[in-house]
């Protein structure tokens, strides 16, 4: 059985970082500063050396799980520490500033950090929910496979409308060529189908394009015709075609639900990884203002 | 039937290869089945698909499938086949061709590799973010290049210490005023701005020459040129005691802690204190006041002084007489001018300022009823209140005039030499001498009584003197009692406060008390450092004391010009 990266060896990392976070608010609270608490008292200069170590081995996770030979630690502990100690760094760099901001690059790095931390707060929330979720919506099929359903589905279905009047075709070749999912961020993230579909308007002379999400104008375009239908042969032929469509609704469901899923678990990254480098350089430039203006 | 099947497939540049096979047999049977005579794998195909055969009509082809075949672009489910027709099944193509001798039909047999893939072609769906074409690359590293240029690059080309020195400050290009960790002390807001001030050399600590720019040349009242030489404090900055960019502001840091530490056991620190006491904490352990007192001097010699421990057996020496629980009766004093009811301001006026009380001066608060005058037929003539000898000459000058002038003494005997002046006849000289002797006695014996009996008795100390007959003790008032406390009148005047809450006025009946409040009677309202409870005051050492102190023997002039040579 898989072991949560929350729950690593009993919690080992959950226990390591509330120790730290508590020791460090205990020093806080006995220290008795001349002044308001800052960072420039020699608590002040001790929490910002361990958070600016703790920064340093936190991007290090960036290269550790690149090293795939690497034997430094199993990757699941480091995930496992990179989270938790992580979070105690809030409190390690809280009280190293001894609460006090400003509109300078110091507030500025402590801002970065927060929204480094905030995204992968978001990222773990991710990860605990969406990869069950995600293996049963594939039900034991790769993504390709499910793509390969979906490109016979659509072959069968074109085929099967070669055999009945030719706006059975178009618009059944339309279903395949016009299918949108994905395609731009925004719908890749809200799961949006986007697909279209040619179907006859109103009075069933001139094919419009029309929307055709989940196969909804395809089906109901379908279900009129079964019902308008006289010939024997042809209503055979109109009620498979409505069951490989309903079937290539399913495949395309599934095939949305799972981009979408899949897209949360990276876009958080995109925020997690570029604040970390930006939360480097600040960190650069508040250590270098700090003892440049000493 | 007899058929001739050509395959043909195509290589790569073009070239075309064929294979020829022959087919005898009724009909031809196209499909995916394996017993097809044409065995096509596509899989739009079905098993069994198609069937040319011979009929009465020519060669025909028929399809079982409900998809039908395609032939020369139409859908059918049955077709003659002529030469010229193409027959599309899947991806294969069938061209019919004239048949050559002994054949009944033919046809080229081609496989369309490209329409097999497009018919199995998948939809491209752009699924994932990496097949949207983002990548996390390029965001990192601008995110790092676009915080590393705003926080580090530009601030430090517009920091002074760097050789470009760029006029950025103010400006909405990020400057070095980014790097400042918090607001100024309200007296340093001008330098706000100018970051060298103070900072003159980076990756240098603030230097005692910066801080001696401004507050050894011009406002020395603020840190007086001397500075401490404690081996403690030998290597200490202006700037360790004194931070900035705090808020609030320790620019003046009020924390005990600095006193404390030396003074907590001062004979260790240095020998020069080694009679220094003992002192924590105001509310715990802070020994008894001392007051400092003016010693009477005798002719204008140098003010003296002498610190007195505030206990029982301190006393006031200043000479004077004076009781206050006499001038303070509630039922009044005797004036001149009838009964009046004194009260502490009367006689003790504050400085402006509040700080103080102003000097006690005779003519100004005592002159009103002690009226030095001495003839009781003329109480508005007084003698001078100064030394012995102005005294007895302007009584013999008083007397000598009023003889002189005729002045009827009533108290007299009648004289035999009573004179009655004619008009126009002058005195002769033994006359005039008489004159003068009896205003000499009369003038002497007013001048006992004063010295000895009245007036002057009533607040001087007075012995018989072989000089000028007497001698008055030299009186010194003190103003000041405590010089080097911060104790402000003003601040201490409320609603519930009077005098008497401090000094213990009303009660004092002998002028040698000494009615400063001791440790005690503050320690009703002060608490030490931190407040008792919600009623003390919480004080620090500095509430009262002050560090820089001028004139201490710890600190030392001349040290401090070598510190200030050395840190430039």
């Amino acid at each position: 059985m898989q072991e949560s990266f929350l729950l690593y060896r009993r919690n080992r990392y959950l226990w390591a970082s509330l120790a730290l976070s508590a020791a460090a608010i205990m020093a806080y609270a006995w220290h008795e500063p001349d002044g308001p608490a800052n960072g420039g008292t020699w608590l002040g200069y001790t929490l910002g050396g361990v958070a600016a170590a703790l920064i340093l081995w936190l991007t290090a996770l960036g290269i550790r799980k690149r090293r795939y030979g690497s034997t430094l630690g199993r990757l699941q502990g480091w995930v496992s520490a990179h989270v938790y100690l992580g979070l105690s760094l809030l409190v390690i760099t809280t009280l190293h500033c001894g609460f006090q901001f400003g509109w300078n690059v110091h507030t500025a790095a402590y801002a970065l950090m927060c929204v480094v931390i905030a995204s992968g707060i978001v990222g773990v929330v991710l990860y605990i929910r969406y990869p069950r979720q995600l293996s049963s919506i594939r039900s034991g099929l790769t993504r390709e496979q499910l793509q390969q359903q979906l490109a016979e589905l659509d072959a069968q279905s074109v085929r099967l409308a070669a055999a009945l009047p030719t706006e059975f075709v178009e618009v059944l070749r339309s279903n395949r060529d016009r299918v949108r999912l994905g395609d731009g961020l925004w719908a890749l993230l809200a799961g949006r189908d986007r697909s279209q579909a040619l179907v006859p308007a109103g009075d069933g002379s001139v094919l419009t394009v029309v929307p055709n999400p989940r196969q909804t104008a395809v089906m109901e375009f379908l279900s009129d015709r079964l019902s308008r239908s006289t010939r024997g042969d042809q209503t055979r032929v109109i009620s498979e075609l409505l069951a490989l469509v309903t079937a290539r609704g399913a495949v395309l469901d599934r095939l949305r639900r799972h981009s979408q899923m899949k897209a949360w678990l990276d876009v958080w990254l995109f925020v997690h990884v570029p604040a970390t480098l930006a939360l480097l350089a600040a960190l650069i430039a508040h250590v270098f203002a700090v003892f440049v203006y000493w | 039937m007899r058929a001739l099947i050509r395959f043909i497939s195509r290589g790569p540049g073009g070239v075309i290869e064929s294979r020829d096979r022959v087919f005898v047999g009724e009909a031809i049977t196209l499909g995916r089945a394996t017993d097809q005579v044409l065995n096509l794998k596509d899989r739009r195909v079905d098993l069994e698909h198609a069937r040319i055969f011979a009929a009465g009509k020519g060669i025909t082809i028929t399809s079982r499938s409900v998809s039908g075949v395609w032939v020369n672009g139409v859908v059918c489910r049955e077709a003659v086949l002529r030469p010229g027709d193409v027959l599309r099944i899947g991806a294969n193509t069938l061209r019919f061709i004239e048949p050559p001798e002994a054949f009944d039909l033919a046809f080229t047999f081609e496989l369309d590799p490209q329409a097999d893939a497009r018919a199995v072609q998948q939809p491209s769906l752009r699924l994932s973010v990496a097949e949207l074409g983002l990548s996390k690359r390029p965001w990192a590293w601008g995110a790092f290049i676009v915080v590393l240029a705003a926080a580090l690059l530009l601030p430090w080309l517009s920091s002074p210490q760097s050789s470009f020195a760029l006029p950025a400050r103010g400006s909405a290009i990020p400057s070095d005023l980014s790097w400042s960790t918090g607001p100024l002390h309200n007296a340093h807001a001008m330098l706000a701005a100018k970051c060298e001030t103070c900072h003159a050399q980076p990756f240098r600590r603030v230097r005692d020459a910066s801080c001696l720019e401004c507050h050894a040349a011009t406002l020395h009242r603020h840190v007086p040129l001397q500075h401490v030489m404690l081996p403690r404090l030998a290597s200490t900055r202006c700037a360790q005691c004194h931070t900035e960019h705090d808020d609030p502001s320790t620019l003046q840091s009020t924390d005990e802690r600095l006193c404390v530490a030396c003074h907590r056991d001062p004979g260790t620190v240095s020998a020069l204190a080694s009679d220094a006491v003992r002192v924590t904490d105001f509310g715990r352990d802070h020994p008894e006041f001392r007051v400092t007192l003016r010693l009477p001097a005798r002719d204008d010699a140098a003010a003296l002084f002498e610190r007195v421990r505030l206990d029982k057996t301190a006393k006031e020496r200043s000479g004077l007489k004076f009781p206050h629980s006499k001038h303070l009766d509630p039922k009044g004093v005797n004036t001149p001018s009838g009964r009046l009811v004194l009260e502490c301001g009367d006689c003790h006026v504050p400085q402006p300022g509040g700080r103080n009380m102003q000097p006690i001066r005779m003519e100004t608060h005592c002159q009103r009823c002690h009226a030095l005058s001495f003839d009781p037929r003329d109480p508005r003539r007084t003698v001078p209140h100064g030394p012995v000898e102005r005294v007895l000459t302007s009584l013999l000058e008083y007397y000598a005039a009023a003889y002189l002038a005729g002045y009827p003494d009533s108290t007299a005997p009648v004289p035999a030499e009573r004179l009655v002046r004619l008009p126009g006849k002058m005195l002769d000289d033994s006359q005039r001498e008489r004159l003068l002797q009896r205003a000499r006695d009369e003038a002497a014996r007013v001048a006992r009584d004063l010295f000895e009996r009245r007036v002057c008795q009533t607040c001087h100390q007075i012995e018989s003197d072989s000089g000028a007959g007497w001698r008055v003790e030299p009186v010194a008032l003190t103003t000041a009692y405590m010089p080097k406390a911060l104790f402000s009148h003003a601040s201490h005047s409320t609603e519930m406060t009077n005098c008497t809450s401090c000094h213990d006025a009303l009660t004092s009946q002998r002028s040698e008390d000494l009615l400063m409040p001791r440790i005690e009677t503050c320690r009703a309202c002060h608490a030490g450092a931190r407040a008792a409870d919600s009623a003390s005051v919480a004080s620090t050492c500095t509430v009262c004391h002050q560090f820089h102190v001028t004139s201490n023997p710890l600190w030392n002039a001349a040290e401090l010009q070598l510190r200030i040579s050395a840190s430039r």
